[in-house]
C-alpha cells in the first residue's frame, strides 16, 4: 500500500542573478512500512524533497498525492534538542505544541524513554547527554506523535563514526519495532544499503533519479548487514551510479 | 574527595583572596598617595581634593539631603533602565515578527545608535521641560537603541534548524517566539541588563547635568559651577560606588 505518490516533482529556487533547478521530474511512491533511503552528492537537493513533504518548503510543480490525515514526522541533522528543557520536556515538546498533552503521552513517553535506555536521564537537560543519547533523544520526541511517516534528514552525520555504526543500529531497531515508514535522506551510501528496504540514486544538480533499487537480501541488523557479500555488491553499483568508481 | 582534590580547591580559595586583597589594595595605595601628595602641598587641592576633604563634604551633606540625592539618581536609574527594558523587548519582538518593518526602520537604528543622544538635550528640556521626564527620556534614549539592538540580534540568530522542527510540529509563530525565541535568549537579555545599566547611568547623570535640581549629576554641576571642586569628587566618588552597587545586583541576577 503507497501512502505517499510523488509524481514529476520539482523545485526552483530563485536569486537575484538566476534561478537554480534543485530538483527535476522526481517521481517515487512511499509504502507503508518501509524503509525509503535517499542518496546523492552533498548538496543536490536530497533534503528539499523531504522538507517539502512535510510542508517546510513548497514545490515548484509536479503532484503529492498522500492518504488524508497523514502525519509526517521530522528528524534533523542536528538534534536540535532545546537546552534549558529536560530530557522528558524535549520529548513533549510536540505534544505541548499541538496540544495534545496528556496521560496517554506522558506515559507514551515514559514508554519510550524507559524502553531506549534513557528513563534515568529523564530529568538531565541535554548538555548532559552524549551525542549518541541527544540523538535518541530527538528520534523519541519524533515518535511522541505517532507520525506515519519518519523523515530523517542526515540524522547521523554529526555523530564521529563509530557511535554512528550505533545509533544507526538503535535507530533502526527503534523504527523497526514501532512499525514505521521511513525516508531517511544521507549522502552515506554504505548507511543506506545496511539501513533501507528501497534505495533512490539522485544526480548531481539539478537532482533527478538515476536509479531506484530494492534492497533485497537476508537482512538482520544495520552492523550485521554491513559483513554480507550482497552489501558490497550494492554499495559498488550504487557507487558506479555516482560516478565514485 | 581525594587529596588532589582538596589541593585543588585549596589553590582556587587562595588565588580568588589574593585577587580580592591587590584590589584593596590598590584602592588603600591610590587614597594614601592621594592624600600624601595633599598633605606635603605637592598637589593642589583646590584643583584635586583630598580623600581627607571629600570625607569631610560627605559628613557635611549627609546633614543636608545626601540620601536624597543619591535616591533620586537610583530612582531615576531604575525606573529607565526597566523602560528601555521593556522597550528593548518590545520593539525587538516586533522587528522578528515583521521583517518588512525590520529592513524599513533598520537604517534609522543606525543613525539613531551613532547620534550622540546628548545633543538632544536641549530639544528635551524646551518640548518636556526641566524635569525629571527630561532625564528618564535622555537616559531612555541613551540605553534603549542599544538594548533593542542587543535583543534584536539575539532573537536573529535563534537557530535556524530549531524553528524548522517547530514548524514541523506545525507550531504557530506566537508558540515559536514564546517557546523558543523569547526563552532561547534569556541570556542574551541578562547580558543587555548589564550594558544597559551603566547606559541608564550614564542618562541620567547626562540629565541631571543639564536639568536637574537635585540627583549625584546635579551635585557634581553645582560643585564645578561654584568652584568647589571638593564637590565634584565627592559626586564622583558617590557615582563610582553606585554603579558598582548597581553593577553588581545585575550581576547576581545573572548568577541566579
Amino acid at each position: 500500500m503507497n501512502l505517499v505518490e510523488i509524481k514529476n516533482l520539482g523545485k526552483i529556487y530563485h536569486t537575484i542573478n538566476s534561478e537554480i533547478i534543485a530538483l527535476k521530474d522526481i517521481s517515487f511512491d512511499i509504502e507503508k512500512n518501509k524503509f525509503i533511503a535517499i542518496v546523492g552528492p552533498s548538496g543536490c537537493g536530497k533534503s528539499t524533497i523531504l522538507k517539502i513533504l512535510c510542508g517546510l518548503e513548497d514545490k515548484s510543480y509536479g503532484k503529492i498525492n498522500k492518504e488524508k490525515n497523514l502525519k509526517f514526522g521530522f528528524m534533523f541533522q542536528q538534534d536540535t534538542l532545546f537546552e534549558w528543557l529536560t530530557i522528558m520536556d524535549n520529548c513533549l515538546l510536540g505534544a505541548k505544541i499541538n496540544k495534545c498533552l496528556n496521560n496517554d503521552t506522558i506515559n507514551h513517553c515514559i514508554n519510550l524513554l524507559k524502553a531506549y535506555g534513557l528513563y534515568e536521564f529523564k530529568d538531565n537537560y541535554p548538555n548532559e547527554l552524549s551525542g549518541g543519547m541527544r540523538q535518541r533523544v530527538a528520534l523519541i520526541r519524533t515518535l511522541i506523535l505517532n507520525p506515519d511517516v519518519l523523515l530523517l534528514d542526515e540524522p547521523f552525520s554529526a555523530l564521529d563514526y563509530q557511535n554512528r555504526l550505533k545509533i544507526s543500529n538503535d535507530v533502526y531497531e527503534i523504527l523497526k519495532k514501532e512499525n514505521k515508514t521511513t525516508v531517511m535522506v544521507t549522502h552515506d551510501v554504505s548507511e543506506a544499503v545496511s539501513m533501507a528496504d528501497t534505495i533512490i540514486v539522485l544526480s548531481n544538480r539539478p537532482a533527478e533519479i538515476v536509479n531506484i533499487y530494492k534492497i533485497d537480501y537476508d537482512k538482520e541488523s544495520p552492523i550485521k548487514n554491513r559483513l554480507k557479500k550482497e552489501f558490497n555488491e550494492y554499495c559498488n553499483k550504487i557507487w558506479g551510479d555516482l560516478n565514485v568508481i | 574527595m581525594s587529596s588532589e582534590h582538596v589541593l585543588f580547591l585549596k589553590k582556587r580559595k587562595k588565588e580568588k583572596i589574593l585577587v580580592l586583597l591587590f584590589q584593596i589594595l590598590i584602592f588603600i595605595v591610590f587614597i594614601l598617595i592621594w592624600q600624601v601628595l595633599s598633605n606635603t602641598n605637592r598637589i593642589n587641592t583646590f584643583l584635586t581634593s583630598s580623600p581627607k576633604l571629600i570625607y569631610k563634604t560627605i559628613i557635611n551633606l549627609i546633614n543636608n539631603n545626601l540620601f536624597n540625592h543619591i535616591l533620586v539618581t537610583t530612582y531615576e536609574t531604575i525606573i529607565s533602565f526597566i523602560l528601555s527594558l521593556l522597550i528593548g523587548i518590545i520593539i525587538a519582538s516586533i522587528l522578528w515578527w515583521n521583517k518588512f518593518i525590520s529592513k524599513v526602520i533598520d537604517p534609522y537604528l543606525t543613525i539613531l545608535n551613532s547620534l550622540p543622544k546628548v545633543a538632544l538635550g536641549p530639544i528635551l528640556i524646551i518640548w518636556i521641560g526641566a524635569n525629571t521626564k527630561s532625564i528618564i527620556v535622555m537616559a531612555l534614549l541613551i540605553s534603549s537603541i542599544i538594548s533593542i539592538i542587543t535583543i534584536y540580534n539575539g532573537f536573529n540568530s535563534t537557530d535556524d534548524n530549531k524553528i524548522k522542527l517547530m514548524k514541523s510540529f506545525n507550531a504557530s509563530k506566537w508558540q515559536i517566539y514564546t517557546m523558543l525565541v523569547l526563552r532561547g535568549n534569556i541570556n542574551t537579555i541578562i547580558n543587555s541588563l548589564k550594558i544597559n545599566i551603566s547606559m541608564c547611568l550614564i542618562g541620567v547623570i547626562m540629565g541631571e547635568l543639564l536639568v536637574s535640581k537635585e540627583g549625584i549629576g546635579y551635585l557634581i554641576m553645582y560643585g564645578s559651577q561654584v568652584f568647589n571642586l571638593n564637590l565634584v569628587m565627592t559626586g564622583i566618588f558617590l557615582l563610582s560606588i553606585l554603579s558598582y552597587i548597581l553593577y553588581f545586583i545585575i550581576s547576581q541576577i545573572k548568577k541566579n
